[in-house]
């Protein structure tokens, strides 16, 4: 699970250690064909739009949970226990003889919540501190980074682990504990890019203009570094999602009979020999979520990072 | 520059060499070391080896048992589960054994015998008993075990097990005494439980208390070989073995903690005995013609505690509401697969001495409605209900499926799962409200549970159970005449108890043990207790 | 060279203070009562106050941390209150399984990965690039425990091909290593092509192409040379990812590295394996960074020291 953060990962190097992208768009460089060109991008848009298309149904499906789920997502029938799909229940029940149709339906609210709470978190926390270390530099720079070096001295899901041990089993917690998470990642992010912004001339300009460092922060140098933010945030959405659903694997996410998809997922595992529907539907509804964030998130990293236009 | 990269990379080469070496030479050790066991273990190739021993005629006398954590600790005296007090056991023999029928039959001890106003015990033992180390068995080891047990510098989890235990007495080379504090007619019973096995004393002063559960040495039919924790725990033969000589060669123990492939390893053949088969499950094996089934109901229930000194559940009628309002039957069919028996009361029936003729409570949600109105509750009201998840089979769903029954009659119940270190921690304090939990016995005699579950401080009173009726009674238990006065006295306490409603018990779980359709041999006791040294391959 | 090593090493040392006091601090705020864990389910008041004692957890805190880090300076990581074994003995058996999966699933994956990248990035826009770029972030979306849960279900329920149980052979690696490095073959192979695009397109490979170079030539003469840098720091990190442990998949396979040990000591609340473990694992993954930090700045001749 903590294999998640390898995107995380390839992001700070990418903003960080590496002076150039090596985003695959960078390819668009290529001049030589211009047909090609128009080609791709057109494959590019398909992606994109497959991408938010999968997103907004998802969204769809949060929003009128209530009126498309067919049966009560908690409703117990414990003599229609793990029955296989097709039928009455359209997706089969799971151990107690819930409808698993139902939820999956409502859960898409409650991982919807986990992506956006997380996000908040990371990106109301991480952000400050990075802009804040990146524009002053100096002690309070190093005092910042070395803070977030700190927690970020542990894999994702150990540290989440960690967090939602002390604060108590609970889904708040559990959003809470990957949100914490999320910081350093949004303030490395925030600093590097505070970094190449802060030398700029029109920070400069407005420097010699008199303009007070509060305002510059928030009117010239957020509104400059916010693309890559925001390519981090969709990114980390999907991510948040896998690391929380750990979480309920391990048991120590959303109690029952929250529909959390991690915790059915994990539920549904004793059941691995007589009733593998449970698990493997589940499984697959994360997945494509996550898949549509994602495709989102590269299709978003092209438009949107200034970097890549040439 | 270019010299430095290639510098780099070549540094970089080497130390990636290097580790993976160490790894390889890690594996392969271990692998060898299997290996060379094999010659008299055949430890690591044991599955294997079974099925190719098969097909040429030759039965392999090596077993792999499988359950679902593995050993903790081999020292009898630091063992707080039930798993690992079974394979501590093979190692470990006891002065007394229960059997069929929780009967209690000597096995190291000859007789027992209660003198000065049953004061004191005067135990026989048996002669020319060895310990693996070649050491004999006498009075002397009899002393070092229950005296280290009991012995503050232990720190011994178990030392209550013989609780009421002063000091021993040797007599003489076989035979001691043992000074009881207070006459207690259960301590025969106690001498049963694993803490009180007898371990060889020199190979214990040797390794002192660190390292004893790693050294293990006592007198049973199989003696410790290596463990690797993680891997494999292995047994071979103790061929000097004072009793039935042993029919296997050796015995692997593995921890798999996935119940479907624990389940899987029976049904290919990687385990030959599983531990612990799930319910749900069971079936699926039942369908198997190469696997074979063991159960029997064991000592745990299954119950519902309620924190009896706790807002709303201080109120009988209350507790009576919940208990009617609890479809036991369903759960019993449902989620347990019938696989459960049906309660009399909180102390299973196996139990030595628990009252099998207590009135059930049986499910009923119109009283159980009509009981929340008398009590003020006509809506119900809202409270918790907490659980562990994994420690017993299918406990989280039994949770779920009694919040919804309870949801039923109005009762909103916030199930809680919590691991089991915030569980027991949360229980003691006394923070919860309803909660899941499976109540064992360690001496199969059912005064044990009204001393340590059901009586005023009680160790593991987390309901705070208190009637005086039932007090009076218990501290008066020692003065019993005869096993038949206390058998009376004792079904009329569960009476009481029964009438209190202080918890509701679900179901007597029971044991699922399930081994290749091969292997015949095998025995298990109600106490939990199994025997793997008389395995045989047919 | 040398003192920019010294400079980072010296650099972590607190961090790693911090680290082990963060770790120390949060181990504690974990609701449960040592004491009563080790005592165990049958255990009486007496039980419990005696071991209290007996191991010194009725100290203060700062005190605890004292005795703790004393002896982690000397070597000694602990005692499990659950098994009553030395933590470090246990590490020594636990780590290298771990090291050993994450080893080969980097290994597997470096592997694939490139190869995948290289082809994909040298035929673009055809079938198999797309193909391939979709699986790559298919294989992102995948939660690992999930893709090792569906392994198992097809490979040792359905085809009954591989054993589940761990170490019984060697072949027992084949599904764990498959599950966790999946995610970070795709990582590396999204990394490898974007990369190798990126030097495609530079203006010295146009060149080479002008002067009449054949593709492969191009390709691997000098495109994947300047690519490697990279590629090698992904893989560097991905390899630091795995060795933080694959928690839930250790869990899944029951596979007897650190990841599970822990995960089972947490649950257990068996107070020392948790604080050392976890600070084996953040020190290794800090080192892993470190290294792979190091070899950057020494192969990517764009970055100055200092």
């Amino acid at each position: 699970m903590d294999e998640n953060n390898t995107i995380l990962k390839n992001d700070d190097s990418l903003y960080e250690r590496v002076e150039y992208d090596p985003a695959e768009e960078v390819g668009e460089i290529v001049k030589s064909n211009q047909l090609r060109r128009m080609w791709y991008s057109y494959r590019k848009r398909k992606v994109a739009v497959l991408g938010l298309g999968i997103v907004i149904v998802y969204i769809l499906i949060a929003i009128f949970a209530t009126y498309l789920a067919p049966f009560d997502p908690i409703k117990q029938d414990l003599g229609n226990m793990l029955q296989t799909p097709g039928g009455e229940h359209l997706l089969g029940t799971d151990e107690v003889g819930r409808d698993l149709l139902s939820r999956l339906i409502y859960g898409t609210r409650i991982s919807m919540r986990i992506g956006l709470q997380t996000i908040v978190i990371g990106f109301c926390f991480g952000t400050p501190l990075g802009l804040i270390a990146g524009y002053f530099g100096g002690k309070l720079d190093m005092l910042i980074m070395r803070a977030m070096d700190v927690l970020l001295s542990f894999p994702q899901m150990l540290l989440a682990m960690l967090f939602t041990s002390v604060l108590g089993t609970s889904l708040d917690n559990a959003i809470l504990a990957v949100g914490l998470c999320n910081i350093p990642r949004f303030a490395r992010t925030a600093r590097s890019e505070t970094l190449t912004v802060r030398g700029s001339e029109y920070i400069e300009a407005a420097r010699a203009l008199g303009a007070k460092n509060g305002r510059i922060i928030t009117s010239h140098v957020l509104i400059n570094i916010l693309s890559p933010l925001i390519i981090l945030a969709t990114l980390n959405f999907g991510n948040a999602i896998i690391t929380c659903a750990g979480l309920g694997f391990m048991g120590i996410g959303a109690q029952p009979p929250t529909p959390e998809w991690g915790a059915m997922l994990s539920n549904g595992r004793q059941y691995l020999l007589i009733a593998p529907h449970v698990t493997t539907i589940t499984g697959l509804v994360i997945m494509f979520l996550v898949l549509g964030l994602n495709l989102m998130g590269d299709v978003l990293r092209d438009v949107l990072d200034p970097k890549q236009k040439d | 520059m270019k010299d430095t990269l290639k510098k780099a990379l070549i540094m970089v080469l080497v130390v990636l060499l290097a580790m993976s070496a160490f790894t390889g030479c890690g594996g392969s050790s271990a692998g060898s070391a299997g290996s060379s066991g094999s010659g008299s273990a055949g430890s690591a190739a044991a599955p294997s080896g079974g099925t190719a021993a098969a097909d040429t005629g030759a039965k392999s006398k090596d077993f792999v048992y499988v359950s679902g954590t593995e050993a903790l600790t081999l020292d009898p005296a630091m063992i707080t589960d039930s798993n690992t007090g079974r394979i501590a056991r093979q190692i470990h023999d006891v002065l007394f054994e229960r059997v069929e029928n929780s009967e209690i039959v000597p096995m190291l001890a000859t007789e027992a015998t209660e003198i000065e106003d049953g004061l004191v015990w005067n135990v026989k033992l048996v002669e020319g008993a060895t310990f693996h180390c070649g050491e004999p068995f006498n009075a002397a080891a009899v002393k070092y075990s229950f005296e280290r047990l009991i012995a503050p510098e232990t720190a011994s989890p178990k030392a209550s097990a013989l609780a009421g235990l002063d000091y021993v007495e040797i007599v003489n080379d076989y035979e001691v005494n043992l000074h009881l504090k207070a006459r207690s007619l259960m301590f025969l019973g106690s001498m049963t439980n694993y803490a009180a096995s007898i371990i060889c004393p020199k190979c214990a002063e040797e390794h002192g208390l660190e390292g004893y559960g790693t050294h293990p040495c006592g007198t049973g039919p199989l003696k410790f070989d290596h463990w690797e924790p993680g891997i494999e725990l292995v047994m071979t033969a103790n061929n000097d073995y004072w009793g039935p000589k042993p029919t296997v060669d050796s015995v692997t123990f593995r921890g798999i903690s996935e119940d479907s492939s624990r389940v899987m390893m029976v049904k290919t053949g990687d385990a030959d005995v599983i531990a612990g088969v799930p319910p749900t499950l069971v079936e699926n094996l039942e369908g198997d013609e190469s696997v074979t089934i063991f159960t029997l109901p064991g000592y745990r229930t299954i119950q519902i505690g309620m924190q009896t000194e706790r807002g709303p559940l201080s109120d009988i009628r209350v507790r009576q509401a919940i208990t009617y309002a609890i479809d036991r039957h369903s759960i019993i069919d449902n989620v347990m697969h019938g696989m459960a028996t049906f309660p009399s009361g909180l102390i299973s029936t196996v139990v030595q001495y628990s009252n099998p003729d207590l009135d059930p409570h049986d499910y009923n949600p119109e009283k159980a409605k009509e009981l929340l109105a008398e009590a003020g509750y006509p809506n119900g009201f809202s409270t918790t209900l907490m659980t562990p998840e994994g420690r017993y089979a299918m406990d989280r769903q039994v949770a779920e499926v009694v919040q919804s029954m309870l949801a039923e009659v109005g009762i909103i119940a916030e199930v809680q799962v919590r691991d089991w270190g915030s569980f027991s921690s949360i229980i003691d304090e006394g923070t919860m409200d309803l909660y899941l939990i499976g109540v064992g016995n360690s001496s199969g005699d059912a005064e044990y549970n009204f001393h340590t579950h059901y009586g005023v401080g009680g160790g593991q009173n987390y309901t705070r159970t208190n009637i005086p009726a039932m007090e009076e009674i218990r501290l008066n238990l020692g003065t019993s005449k005869d096993n038949e006065e206390r058998r009376e006295r004792l079904f009329k306490m569960a009476e009481l108890l029964n009438d209190n409603f202080s918890s509701v018990p679900l179901y007597y779980e029971h044991q699922f043990f399930a081994l290749r359709s091969d292997i015949s041999g095998f025995k298990l006791y109600p106490n939990e207790q199994i025997k793997l040294a008389y395995l045989v391959r047919n | 060279m040398i003192k920019y090593i010294c400079k980072r090493v010296i650099s972590l040392l607190p961090v790693l203070i911090v680290v082990s006091m963060l770790v120390f601090l949060v181990v504690h705020l974990m609701p449960g009562d040592p004491a009563r864990i080790i005592a165990g389910e049958m255990a009486t008041e007496e039980d419990v106050e005696r071991i209290r004692t007996a191991y010194g957890l009725d100290l203060p805190l700062y005190r605890q941390y004292f005795n703790y880090m004393r002896g982690v300076l000397k070597g000694d990581l602990g005692t499990s209150t659950r098994t009553h074994r030395a933590v470090s003995e246990e590490l020594a058996i636990r780590f290298p399984k771990t090291f050993q999966l994450a080893l080969w699933a980097t290994f597997v994956a470096a592997v694939l990965g490139v190869g995948i990248g290289i082809l994909s990035s040298s035929m673009r826009y055809s079938v198999l690039d797309n193909v391939v770029s979709f699986l790559a972030l298919l294989g992102l979306a995948t939660p690992p425990f999930y893709l090792g849960l569906m392994c198992i279900l097809f490979f040792c329920v359905n085809l009954g091909w591989l054993p589940i149980s761990s170490d019984v052979a060697r072949i027992a690696l084949i599904l764990p290593v498959a599950s966790v490095s999946a995610r970070s073959l795709a990582v590396i192979a999204r990394m490898t092509r974007s990369s190798m695009l990126e030097v495609l397109g530079q203006d010295y490979i146009m060149m080479a192409k002008a002067q009449g170079f054949s593709n492969r030539k191009v390709v691997f003469g000098c495109a994947l040379k300047n690519a490697m840098t990279t590629v090698i720091t992904t893989i560097g990190l991905q390899f630091g990812v795995l060795l933080g442990g694959a928690v839930v998949t250790e869990k899944v396979f029951g596979w007897p590295g650190i990841g599970d040990y822990l995960v089972t000591a947490i649950k257990a609340r068996d107070f020392m394996v948790v604080q050392s473990t976890v600070l084996v694992i953040a020190l290794s993954y800090v080192i892993v960074n470190l290294i792979v930090d190091l070899l950057y700045a020494l192969i990517n001749p764009k970055i100055k020291l200092s």
